[in-house]
């Protein structure tokens, strides 16, 4: 089994060295790729980046990937009672996402998982659009293209909100609002802000991946129904 | 030459509006923000040099005053245009004050590289330019203005005084045509004459392809034919009475059918308009809400016309079908967004200019981009944008 990861950027799953899948020491793994790895050891005591079980796909592959969706110029898929506004996006990211896990499976000859991370107030939407829309259409999106084990990975409305819950003083309570918080950076007593208050040292990709790793950004303490959502799909593709 | 930027000033909603222009721009937005206002505005300025501005608010059935916004104190309304040369090379501008009372441009400046043209407080002053030494060449031509004109001066002045360059930059704005009004109705009309145009609704469109002469005619037939496949004939006729007439014969397995053009259906007579327009000798095109009466199997045909014509061209449309079949390269540029603000002002930018539309460009097509797009919560990324900027 090979985890094949995404993301926004690099505070988040992390960055690679090169263009196509980068794995073992070209793979710079963040926070999010972290908790990846505790969800899966803790269900099956096997860590995915102590035996190099993962990969990463940079955004801009993803993109460059994408105009492969863009050909059909009369298959506008309209937005409507079945597929709501500022979901299109998402839908799209893990079609390409699917392609790619799919292609790496049928050349390896081994089930391949797929995660796929996007803020849910990230740049493509500026907080336009609900939580849940978003990430049913990353599921639709996973559907279309009959990949079979991808996982949204969503954070409502950004990763620093799960990492707040997973830190602050009192775990367990009003976790709930943080996914209520304003995703700007440039808003007074931002997510950013928080976070970088609950650190002696500023937080950084690798700081917080080693947090994650080390327990000291406890995920056990994410009680956010965003975070229960991706880890509940994740448990489920595991099996 | 052709327009690169415009800048409008208490032109009913353009409060203070800016746009930049490339080849082939699209102008989208909720109803109500501007944009048909914005191609009245560009034929408004078309008409500065063509005079008869009250022939131009009559056609319209404005009166004077509503040119003016009614959310600002301002009399006069004021624009500068900035032009590019054939060559891509800028340095021609015109920037004017029009009085709606007056329905005259009180004061102008006019300045393209081989001359200059100034208007003020009743005087007018060309100079030509010595462009190898950048002197002026002979002397200027400098007189108080005895005569009555509507619009631009230059709308008045003979031939003879003007420099080479200001002829060239008059001939250029009497030829854009703006054709926002267009209707089924009034391109069915017989009419006598043309003179060039088919009209701002399409009214002149029989005598407009009789004047157009056979062999225009033919070509336009074998655009017709790409979408039309069974379009054998496209004949304009004049009746006994000075009448232009329209009609068209199609072939129906060996069985010919001549329609005539009160029955020819409306996408036909539209598309007709359209690539008969693409025929003339016109430099700016201005089509309002491109895709009406227009069936989906056709809108790449005509899209792919628009954005190759050798004229510079506008357009405005709600269909996002439209808008995916612009290429990537030239949607960054040319798909422009209208609103507008708190305030009442239109505003225009270039839609994938906005980060989140930056970002799905990556991932789908204009048109997807902006049917997926919640248009009535934009202003406030908008808004937080220009607060950042």
């Amino acid at each position: 089994m090979f985890f094949l990861l995404s993301g926004e950027g690099s505070t988040d799953v992390g960055l690679g060295d090169h263009a196509g899948v980068c794995r073992g020491a070209d793979f710079k793994y963040g926070p999010m790729t972290a908790i990846v790895d505790r969800i899966v050891d803790k269900a099956h005591q096997y860590s995915i980046l102590a035996f190099e079980a993962c990969g990463f796909v940079s955004e801009s592959d993803l993109a460059g990937r994408a105009s492969e969706l863009k050909t059909a110029k009369k298959s506008v898929r309209l937005p409507g009672i079945k597929t709501p506004k500022e979901t299109r996006y998402f839908f799209n990211t893990a079609r390409v996402l699917a392609r790619i896990a799919l292609e790496r499976e049928a050349e390896q000859d081994e089930e391949i998982i797929a995660v796929l991370f996007r803020d849910s107030d990230g740049t493509a939407s500026a907080n336009r659009g609900l939580w849940s829309d978003k990430r049913q259409s990353m599921v639709h999106g996973f559907e279309e293209e009959n990949c079979g084990r991808g996982v949204p990975m969503i954070p409502k409305p950004k990763s620093e909100a799960w990492l707040l819950c997973a830190t602050k003083a009192n775990p367990y309570i009003d976790c709930d609002t943080l996914e209520d918080s304003s995703g700007n950076d440039k808003s007074p007593n931002s997510l950013k802000n928080q976070l970088v208050a609950c650190f002696a040292v500023p937080p950084n990709r690798e700081n917080l991946a080693e947090m994650v790793m080390d327990g000291t950004i406890d995920i056990d303490r994410i009680q956010m129904p965003s975070f229960k959502a991706f880890r509940d799909r994740l448990v489920a593709v595991l099996v | 030459m052709r327009i690169n930027s415009i800048r409008a000033v208490n032109f009913k909603s353009l409060i203070d509006f800016n746009l930049t222009l490339p080849k082939f721009s699209c102008l989208i937005g909720l109803n109500g923000s501007g944009k048909s206002t914005v191609l009245q505005f560009l034929d408004f300025i078309a008409q500065q040099v063509r005079g008869d501005i009250k022939g131009w608010l009559s056609e319209r059935n404005w009166r004077p005053a509503e040119l003016r916004s009614r959310l600002t104190n301002k009399k006069n309304i004021e624009f500068e245009i900035s032009l590019l040369t054939n060559e891509g090379i800028g340095g021609i501008k015109w920037s004017a004050t029009f009085n709606p009372a007056s329905l005259s441009c009180t004061a102008e400046h006019i300045e393209t590289p081989g001359a200059t043209l100034d208007v003020d407080g009743g005087h007018i002053k060309i100079v030509e330019i010595d462009l190898k030494h950048g002197s002026e060449k002979g002397s200027p031509h400098d007189e108080n203005i005895s005569f009555s004109y509507q619009g631009s001066v230059l709308s008045q002045l003979k031939s003879e005084i003007l420099p080479q360059p200001l002829a060239d930059f008059r001939n250029y704005f009497t030829r854009i045509t703006s054709l926002d009004l267009l209707s089924p109705e009034l391109l069915r009309q017989r009419t006598r004459e043309a003179a060039g145009s088919i009209g701002l609704g399409g009214q002149h469109l029989s005598a407009f392809l009789y004047e157009l002469g056979a062999e225009k005619r033919e070509q336009l037939l074998t655009e017709l034919r790409k979408v039309y496949g069974q379009l054998a004939q496209l004949r304009a006729t004049s009746l006994r009475s000075g009448w232009k007439q329209i009609d068209i014969v199609e072939h129906f397995g060996k069985t010919p059918l001549h329609t005539e053009a009160r029955h020819i259906n409306d996408g036909m007579l539209r598309l007709m308009a359209i690539l008969a327009e693409l025929e003339t000798e016109s430099r700016f095109l201005l089509f309002d809400e491109i895709e009406n009466g227009i069936n989906p199997e056709l809108i790449e045909f005509i899209v792919n016309r628009l954005v190759n014509a050798r004229q510079q061209v506008l357009v405005t449309t709600h269909s996002p079908m439209v808008l995916n079949f612009i290429a990537d390269s030239v949607a960054r540029e040319g798909i422009i967004y209208i609103h507008k603000t708190a305030s009442g002002a239109t505003k225009a930018l270039p839609f994938f200019s906005i980060p989140s539309l930056a970002e799905k460009l990556k991932y789908m097509g204009p048109g997807e981009a902006f049917a997926d797009t919640n248009l009535i919560a934009l202003p406030e990324e908008i808004a937080q944008k220009e607060a950042e900027a």
